[in-house]
C-alpha cells in the first residue's frame, strides 16, 4: 500500500515538475513552440542527468554495501574532468568535441580502475572502492594542473566540473545525446535486472555465493556499467554532485531496502530533485542575471537531508 | 511440527528422489588446499553418499569450516578435484549449484534490513529469472519454512531487528526454499538456546528422512553423535578417522585427537553413545 502510494507520488511529482520547467520563463508560464523547443531539450537532459546518478548511486550503495558511496567514487568523473580540461586546452570545445573527451576520460578512468582492482584474478568490492578513491585523486590533480596551465578557461572549467543542463543543444549534439540516452537507459535497464543479485549482496559474500548469485560477475557488471553511466552523464551535463549520494537514501526510506524498487524508484526521485535545483537556478538567474552551477542547490539541499536520514537511521 | 506441503512441489526443481536422481554425492579426489599462511589439505580423498547424515568435527583449526566451504565451491582448490553428481563441481553454473547445495554459514550479517520474509524468499533466486518476481508459491515456500522452524511470527520482522539466533533460524529456512539436494551447515547451533537446537536438529533429521543429504560441521561431539550416521574427524587438515559415531565416540579417539580423555556415557533415549568431561 505504502509502496503503491510512493509510485504514485513520484511520478506525479515528476510530471508536475516537467510541466513547469516547460511553462516557467521569464514571460510567466507559457507554453508555445519556439520556447518548448529550447526547453525540451533542457528538460530531458535534466530528467536524464538526475535520474542516471540517482539510480547508479543505489546499485553502487547496494554493490559496495556502504551508505556513503557517490557514483563519483569510482573514478569516471574525475577521468570526465580530465578530458574537458584537456579538450578546453586543446581548443577542441566543439559540440561534439568536448562530450567526446569527458566521456573518453571516463572511458580511460574506469578502464585504470578496474585494472588496479583486479587481484590476482579477482575484484573485491575493497579493492574497488580503494582504486577509485586513487583514480580520483590523481584526476583531479591532473584537473588542477590543466586548470593552471589554460587560465583563460579556468572559470568554464569550474562552471563545468559543478554540473549545468543549460546546455546549447545543435541538431548534431542533439542526436548524440539521443543516442547516448536510449543505450544509457538500456544499460540502466539491465543494473534494474539485477535487483535481487544485489538484494541478496547484502549478506555474507559465501551466502550469496551459495545463493546463485557469481558475485565477482555481479561486481564487474555493475562497477563498469556504472561507470559507462557516470561518463555520459558528466560529458553532457558536467559532474552533479549529491544526486546518487542522497537520492537513493530517500527512496530506501519511501519503499524499504528491495532494489526492484529502490532503482526505478531512485531514477523518478533522482530526475524530480535535479528539476527542482534546475529550476531554482532559472529562477535566480532571472532575479539576478547570475547562473550557478546545479551541484550549489543540490549540495546545499542534499546536506540537510542525509544528515537527517544518518541521524534517524542510527538513533 | 508443520510437515512441508508436499502436493505442491516448487517450479523447475526436479523430485528429489527419483532413480535419475541416485547418484553419487561427493566424491573428493587428491584434493590440496593452502591459505596464504599455511596448507591444510593435501592429497584429501573421500566420499559423501548422496542424502547421507555426515558430521565433520575435529579440533579447532582442522579444517572442518573450509572443508565445506571447498564443498560448497566458496574456495577453489588448489589441486584435485571434487566431483558432485558425477560431474565436476567447476562445471556447474552458479545458479545450478545452488538449486542442489546449500550451504549455512556459521555468522550471517545483513547490510540491509530486509523483513525475515524477504530474506528467506532470496532462497528462490536459483529458480528465478534476473526479471522474474517472486511467485505466489514462492511466498508460499518461504512461510511453510518460517512454520517449520515456528518462527512464523517474525516474517515482518527486521532481520537486523530479531535475536542472533532467530536469525540464524531465518538463514536456516532460507536454505530450506532453496530446495537443496544436501546442505552444508557450519556450526548451527551457535547462538541457539536450547529450544531452538532441538528445534534445528528435529528439522535436520526430517529433511534427511525426505532424502536431503546433510553436511554438518560441529564442535559438539555429542549432538553430532545423535543426529549422524557418520563421522569425519579431521585434525590439522589430514581426515584421521571416518566411521560410524557408535565406533568414534570413544574415550581413547577422543583423547588422541582432542588431548582430553572424557568420560564415556549413553544417552538415555537414543542409547547412542556420549562423552562427558571430568572436571574436578
Amino acid at each position: 500500500m505504502r509502496s503503491n502510494l510512493g509510485w504514485i507520488v513520484l511520478v506525479v511529482l515528476l510530471a508536475g515538475l516537467s510541466l513547469l520547467a516547460l511553462a516557467f520563463g521569464p514571460a510567466g508560464l507559457t507554453l508555445d513552440s519556439q520556447i518548448l523547443a529550447s526547453r525540451v531539450p533542457r528538460l530531458l537532459l535534466t530528467i536524464f542527468a538526475g535520474g542516471i546518478l540517482a539510480l547508479v548511486g543505489a546499485a553502487l550503495q547496494g554493490l559496495l554495501q556502504n551508505p556513503l558511496v557517490d557514483p563519483y567514487i569510482i573514478g569516471s568523473s574525475s577521468g570526465a574532468g580530465v578530458g574537458v580540461a584537456l579538450s578546453l586546452l586543446l581548443g577542441w570545445t566543439s559540440v561534439i568535441g568536448r562530450p567526446l573527451f569527458a566521456f573518453a576520460g571516463a572511458a580511460g578512468a574506469l578502464f585504470l580502475v578496474y585494472t588496479l582492482a583486479r587481484m590476482r584474478g579477482r575484484m573485491s568490492r575493497l579493492s574497488l572502492i580503494l582504486a577509485g578513491v586513487a583514480v580520483s585523486f590523481v584526476g583531479s590533480s591532473l584537473v588542477m594542473v590543466l586548470m593552471v596551465l589554460s587560465r583563460e578557461q579556468l572559470a568554464q572549467i569550474i562552471y563545468f566540473l559543478m554540473g549545468s543542463t543549460k546546455v546549447v543543444f545543435t541538431p548534431t549534439k542533439l542526436w548524440v545525446f539521443a543516442g547516448s540516452a536510449v543505450v544509457s537507459l538500456g544499460a540502466a535497464g539491465w543494473l534494474v535486472a539485477r535487483w535481487r543479485s544485489l538484494d541478496i549482496l547484502s549478506t555474507n559474500i559465501e551466502a550469496a555465493e551459495s545463493l546463485g548469485v557469481d558475485t565477482q560477475k555481479l561486481t564487474t557488471e555493475v562497477f563498469v556499467l556504472s561507470a559507462l553511466l557516470v561518463g555520459v552523464v558528466v560529458a553532457f551535463a558536467g559532474a552533479i554532485s549529491f544526486i546518487g549520494l542522497v537520492v537513493p537514501h530517500i527512496v530506501r526510506f519511501i519503499f524499504g531496502p528491495r532494489h526492484l524498487r529502490v532503482l526505478p524508484g531512485s531514477f523518478l526521485a533522482g530526475a524530480s530533485l535535479l528539476l527542482a535545483s534546475d529550476l531554482c537556478l532559472r529562477g535566480f538567474a532571472m532575479a539576478t542575471g547570475v547562473d550557478l552551477p546545479l551541484s550549489v542547490v543540490t549540495t546545499l539541499f542534499g546536506v540537510p537531508v542525509f544528515l537527517y536520514i544518518m541521524r534517524r537511521r542510527l538513533a | 511440527m508443520t510437515p512441508r506441503n508436499r502436493n505442491t512441489p516448487p517450479r523447475n526443481t526436479p523430485p528429489r528422489n527419483t532413480p535419475a536422481n541416485t547418484k553419487s554425492g561427493f566424491v573428493v579426489k587428491e584434493l590440496c588446499f593452502s591459505y596464504a599462511q599455511k596448507t591444510l589439505f593435501e592429497n584429501l580423498t573421500v566420499s559423501i553418499k548422496e542424502g547421507e547424515f555426515c558430521s565433520v568435527v575435529g579440533p579447532n583449526g582442522a579444517g572442518k569450516s573450509t572443508f565445506i566451504k571447498l564443498l560448497a565451491r566458496l574456495l577453489e582448490p588448489s589441486a584435485g578435484e571434487i566431483i558432485f553428481r558425477d560431474r565436476p563441481l567447476s562445471f556447474y553454473r552458479r545458479k545450478e549449484l545452488a538449486q542442489r547445495i546449500a550451504y549455512v554459514p556459521q555468522e550471517s550479517y545483513f547490510a540491509l534490513d530486509f523483513t525475515v520474509i524477504e530474506t528467506v524468499l532470496q532462497g528462490r533466486h536459483p529458480y528465478l529469472k534476473p526479471l522474474e518476481r517472486y511467485h505466489s508459491s514462492d511466498y508460499a515456500m518461504a512461510r511453510s519454512a518460517l512454520d517449520r522452524l515456528q518462527i512464523s511470527k517474525l516474517a515482518e520482522k527486521g532481520i537486523n531487528n530479531i535475536s542472533s539466533g532467530e536469525r540464524q533460524l531465518a538463514v536456516i529456512a532460507r536454505s530450506i526454499v532453496q530446495h537443496p539436494s544436501v546442505i552444508l551447515l557450519d556450526e548451527p547451533l551457535n547462538h541457539l538456546d536450547l529450544s531452538h537446537q532441538q528445534q534445528v536438529l528435529t528439522m535436520l533429521l526430517e529433511l534427511n528422512r525426505e532424502g536431503v543429504g546433510v553436511v554438518l560441521v560441529a564442535h559438539d561431539l555429542n549432538y553430532a553423535a545423535l543426529v549422524s550416521e557418520r563421522m569425519l574427524v579431521f585434525s590439522e587438515g589430514k581426515l584421521v578417522e571416518d566411521g560410524r559415531p557408535e565406533t568414534l565416540l570413544r574415550a581413547d579417539i577422543v583423547q588422541r585427537h582432542w588431548g582430553v580423555k572424557p568420560l564415556e556415557g549413553r544417552h538415555p533415549e537414543s542409547g547412542k553413545p556420549q562423552i562427558f568431561l571430568p572436571i574436578s
